[in-house]
């Protein structure tokens, strides 16, 4: 082994072996993404179960005003009686998850009501007057004899969410099996209606359909993740050196500068990769869980070796470049305190191009390419949905931003770690102010620490 | 040549030549914080620079440091140009002032072992080094606690093996007693002429007399960057005419006060 790099490897060791004692660190890097997605899917789940049990509990209220007679095509004396209208109604409702029938709370409205009252802001008095989640006017056209159910709802009220949509569903169920049984008493079949049927066949190929909604979210959250894993060592290993007093401590080790700042950047750098990757692996294996109990709404994850050699490969491209750009600010603050006074608004700043990711219509090209963060979350997309081939070019491209980005940022981190600036807050006046200095004194000119 | 050779032949270890240290302020514009000092010390020699707050000693310090460059001038650490070979001069030196700090989350015994593995320690000596340094210290009971939670005498004492942990001919001190108590001054007292008794050059930086009197082979008198006087206790006594320290310092201090009006006017 060169001396160079056990230089550099020993003070990695140092930095790492300083930063995960480091309580922040721990909490951002490893116990938040072990700990995080597990509560907060079975928060999630907890609570869409609850609103669900909620809602079923609850009665359906609704005030119907309908003539005596409901439904009769031909002969309106061959309809339903109201009674068994409102019970062949609310049979058509969903059912809860165990066939159980919701149960519906019916109030009574005149025709006249509906028609003088139940318009604009009438309608919302009438809500309130009869205590129900919707007012249902069903009546006969007259003029196209017709029956036509109107549904007045406040779609803002959070009780009647879903109401709406439940008593459509049945209104639409009950006139099929109305049409069916009319066809059938004319002498027809009711197979006969199956001949304008529709279905839809998903075109995403099976072994990447379960990657579809992870695609949306997870690039996102690892980019974000990742960014904190970098954001305190970051401060810790500049800032919070300085405000320890162990900077000066630093400067005087026998080793350049430059394998110093190597060291502390592959430590930020660590530990950026280590949340990434815990940050994957606990969304992995707490996915199930989220599958487990939204039944079938969820599907789940299917990577090959490829995708995820291509996800850490553009990841780890993606948080060398940030973790050399939070050093490069973080290196001029004095105090843990303004370095977050300094990376807090450039961490926020740099994550809206990487939210945008989630918005559909955005692709990884050439031209988003270029965008810092927004092509890493794109890139992250594309290997998630399993097109990577298709957008190889743009990869590459995504890759090459990400290390051009960090060499400017390493440059910048070379120039400035220890320098005399940051290191005690002098001002040596830089070249000009020196160089006038050494020349009125007819002195030799600038020198730089190394 | 060990340290205890250098002291029988008394050779410099510690050259410093007409050295200057600008820095640029908003306010006051370029000034010279160094204004063309010079001083040269031995191994086996304590060496002092004494003057107020502000006087330029801890600029110098941290140029022979390395931590500084100086913006002219020449300084040379056991015969190494700080600008020249920066590495090399750290190398041969120990630095410890009220601003080395500790790493808080190391433990004493990882501290000592780092430091001694970048000074070039080698790897199967650095245990022994480290045993020996406990011994001398009386470290043991603390050694393997995390910095953070020692209290300030045993930081203190990690600090100074720290720094002498390679053994080095240079040992710069910046003003080291300050925001000590009694018993911290007296332990860095008797570390500094244990020190000398080894041949260490020992240079270091303070604004109390006493400190001065009782530890300086020689003494430099330093005020605005420059140095006004250098010699033994009794030989600034006898140039100024004065009894004691406080009374050559002060004679050297007016007269730089009596030739600033004139020299402005």
């Amino acid at each position: 082994m060169s001396a160079r790099l056990r230089d550099i490897l020993l003070i990695l060791r140092h930095e790492l072996r300083s930063t995960f004692r480091d309580r922040n660190t721990l909490i951002y890097a490893v116990a938040l993404p072990i700990v995080l997605y597990p509560a907060i899917f079975l928060v999630v789940v907890q609570l869409l179960q609850l609103q669900g049990r909620l809602e079923r509990a609850a009665p359906l209220r609704v005030a119907l005003a309908a003539p005596e007679r409901v439904l009769g095509w031909e002969d309106p004396e061959s309809g339903l009686e109201l009674a068994e209208f409102r019970a062949a109604l609310a049979a058509q409702l969903p059912r809860g998850p165990e066939g159980e029938a919701r149960a519906v709370e019916w109030k009574h409205a005149s025709l006249e009501e509906a028609r003088r009252e139940w318009k604009g802001d009438g309608a919302r008095a009438a809500l309130e007057r009869h205590g129900v989640e919707l007012l249902l006017h069903v009546e006969r056209d007259s003029s196209s004899a017709a029956w036509r159910a109107q549904a007045h709802h406040d779609p803002l009220a959070l009780e009647a969410r879903g109401a709406a949509s439940a008593w459509a569903g049945a209104w639409n169920a009950l006139r099929d099996e109305r049409r069916v049984a009319a066809y059938a008493a004319a002498g027809g079949t009711a197979a006969a209606f199956e001949v304008l049927a529709w279905s839809e066949v998903d075109a995403t190929p099976p072994v990447n359909r379960g990657n579809r909604l992870p695609a949306l979210l997870i690039p996102m959250i690892l980019i974000i993740m990742g960014t904190i894993g970098a954001f305190y060592p970051a401060i810790d290993a500049t800032a919070g050196e300085r405000e320890r007093g162990t900077a000066e401590t630093t400067a005087v080790l026998p080793l350049p500068r430059t394998y110093l700042a190597t060291g502390k950047y592959l430590a930020v750098l660590t530990s950026a990769l280590l949340a990434f990757a815990l940050n994957l692996l606990s969304m992995w294996l707490t996915w199930p869980l989220l599958r487990a109990s939204l039944a079938g709404g969820v599907e789940a994850w299917n990577l090959s070796l490829l995708q995820i050699a291509l996800l850490f490969a553009i990841g780890g491209l993606f948080l060398s470049f940030v973790s050399a750009l939070l050093l490069s600010v973080a290196v001029y603050a004095r105090t843990f305190k303004e370095g977050q006074a300094f990376l807090g608004p450039l961490y926020s700043l740099c994550l809206l191009p990487a939210m945008v990711a989630a918005v559909p219509g955005f692709e990884l090209d050439q031209r988003t390419a270029c965008v810092p963060f927004l092509n890493a979350a794109l890139a992250l997309r594309a290997i998630f949905e399993g097109h990577a081939e298709q957008h190889l070019p743009a990869l590459l491209q995504t890759g090459g931003v990400c290390l051009l980005l960090t060499g400017l940022c390493l440059m910048l981190v070379a120039r400035s770690y220890l320098s005399e600036e940051t290191l005690i807050g002098g001002d040596s006046g830089g070249f000009w102010v020196r160089w006038k200095a050494a020349r009125s004194a007819r002195l030799p000119g600038a020198r730089r620490t190394r | 040549m060990s340290a205890a050779e250098g002291a029988r032949s008394g050779a410099i270890a510690v050259e410093v030549r007409e050295l200057v240290k600008a820095f640029h302020d908003p306010r006051r514009g370029t000034f010279r914080a160094v204004d063309g000092m010079s001083f040269a010390c031995r191994r086996g020699e304590v060496f002092g620079l004494l003057g107020p707050n502000g006087a330029g000693k801890t600029t110098t310090l941290r140029v022979l440091a390395t931590v500084l460059a100086p913006t002219s001038g020449q300084a040379l650490l056991d015969g190494v140009d700080v600008v020249v070979d920066p590495l090399e001069a750290r190398r041969r030196l120990g630095f410890l002032t009220g601003n080395t700090g500790l790493y808080p989350r190391l433990t004493g015994r990882e501290t000592l072992s780092f430091f001694a593995r970048l000074h070039g320690v080698p790897e199967e000596r650095i245990p022994a080094r480290v045993a020996e340094l406990s011994k001398t210290f009386g470290m043991e009971s603390y050694l393997d606690g995390r910095c953070e939670k020692l209290s300030t005498g045993q930081k203190q004492k990690i600090s100074i093996a720290r720094a002498v942990v390679h053994d080095p001919p240079v040992l710069i001190l910046d003003e080291p007693t300050s925001g000590l108590d009694i018993i911290g001054s007296s332990a860095m007292i008797d570390f500094v002429a244990a020190r000398r008794a080894a041949g260490t050059c020992v240079v270091f930086s303070t604004h109390i007399l006493s400190e001065a009197e009782e530890l300086c082979d020689r003494i430099a008198i330093v005020l605005k960057g420059r140095v006004l006087a250098i010699g033994t206790l009794q030989e600034l006594c006898e140039r100024t005419g004065t009894a004691n320290l406080r009374q050559a310092f002060l004679h050297y201090a007016r007269s730089v006060e009596q030739v600033a009006p004139s020299a402005g006017s």
